[in-house]
């Protein structure tokens, strides 16, 4: 199967499917990776900085991680991950039942060395009422190969 | 003052808080159970595909997510920090994340690993954030058992001041 990375718009903007988070989401992830009481409690997620019970920054990141690569495999890349992230900001809260999507650009690559190469992306998450809830720029491996014999290893 | 009279308890607060502490955090095993349902729940499918530069590209692997080695990062660091501060429970203990910044996973975490994770305190901001925070700034890291350092980043977080030292509502 021929790759589709030469079909891919690099420089050009992309936006992700929407994801609506939900209370029961919230506190399964807090419970076992982020047990603080403005993701556990609503009443000390009342009290604290953020007003309400809100997901952990981390869920967040692992959600539009995901959307961002569903949308990279959509069109036709085998497989991508996250190599390393200049910065990220978290800019508001993510509450219960708010709906995500993230819109993105991926430059072209910095470094191709078959069956994958790297390549800057910007980032911008958003909720359902359109405000900026992160941002944030790092590097993509981009997986350009789409063999999917298994049990064989390539260089 | 009457031990009843504190409305505020915290371990430490920002002002106690030294550039240059260095803490070992915890330690964490990744079963290959671990690694397939964080990723089936939160990951993005690849961990079967997509390995790290630099290593033979062998399919049907299994590494990590990215976001389960920082998770497993955070799940340590409130363990740690309830250690730090028993019996208190409330949000004002632990400070929020602000931001991250030089966010890199430089080595794939395979199942029985085991990453041990250490942070130190490189920066403090004492501009005050809502009369009531201020920003500090840690470096994190995870060695794996090799000595090999698998992830290293940044984070600004809210650390509360101390109220004796800000200005009145």
């Amino acid at each position: 199967m021929a790759s589709n990375w030469q079909s891919f718009k690099t420089g050009q903007l992309y936006t992700t499917e929407r994801h609506c988070v939900a209370r029961a989401d919230i506190l399964a992830f807090a419970e076992e990776f982020d047990p603080q009481p403005y993701h556990l409690d609503e009443s000390a997620a009342q009290a604290s900085i953020f007003g309400g019970l809100c997901a952990s920054g981390w869920q967040i990141c692992a959600l539009t991680t995901r959307l961002l690569i569903a949308r990279i495999k959509h069109e036709g890349i085998p497989a991508a991950r996250w190599l390393k992230l200049s910065n990220l900001h978290w800019t508001q809260p993510v509450f219960v039942d708010d709906t995500l999507h993230l819109q993105f650009m991926i430059a072209p690559p910095a470094d191709v060395s078959p069956p994958s190469l790297t390549a800057a992306c910007d980032f911008t998450g958003y909720n359902q009422d359109g405000i900026k809830i992160m941002r944030g720029s790092g590097q993509l491996i981009i997986d350009t190969h789409a063999s999917t014999d298994l049990g064989d290893a390539d260089d | 003052m009457q031990m009843t009279e504190v409305q505020y308890v915290r371990s430490r607060w920002f002002e106690d808080i030294p550039v240059g502490e260095f803490h070992v955090f915890g330690t964490h095993t990744f079963s290959e159970r671990d690694i397939l349902d964080f990723s089936s729940r939160y990951g993005s499918d690849h961990s079967q595909s997509v390995d790290m530069p630099r290593t033979a590209r062998i399919h049907r692997n299994i590494i990590a997510s990215e976001w389960h080695v920082v998770a497993i990062w955070m799940r340590l660091m409130v363990a740690y920090m309830n250690r730090l501060t028993t019996h208190i429970n409330d949000g004002r203990r632990n400070g929020a994340g602000v931001c991250i910044a030089n966010l890199a996973w430089l080595e794939p975490v395979r199942p029985g690993h085991t990453l041990t994770y250490t942070y130190e305190i490189t920066a403090k901001k004492p501009k005050p954030i809502r009369n009531k925070w201020s920003i500090i700034r840690s470096h994190n890291e995870a060695i794996n058992q090799y000595g090999e350092c698998v992830l290293t980043f940044d984070v600004d977080i809210l650390a509360e001041r101390n109220p004796a030292g800000l200005s009145p509502p």
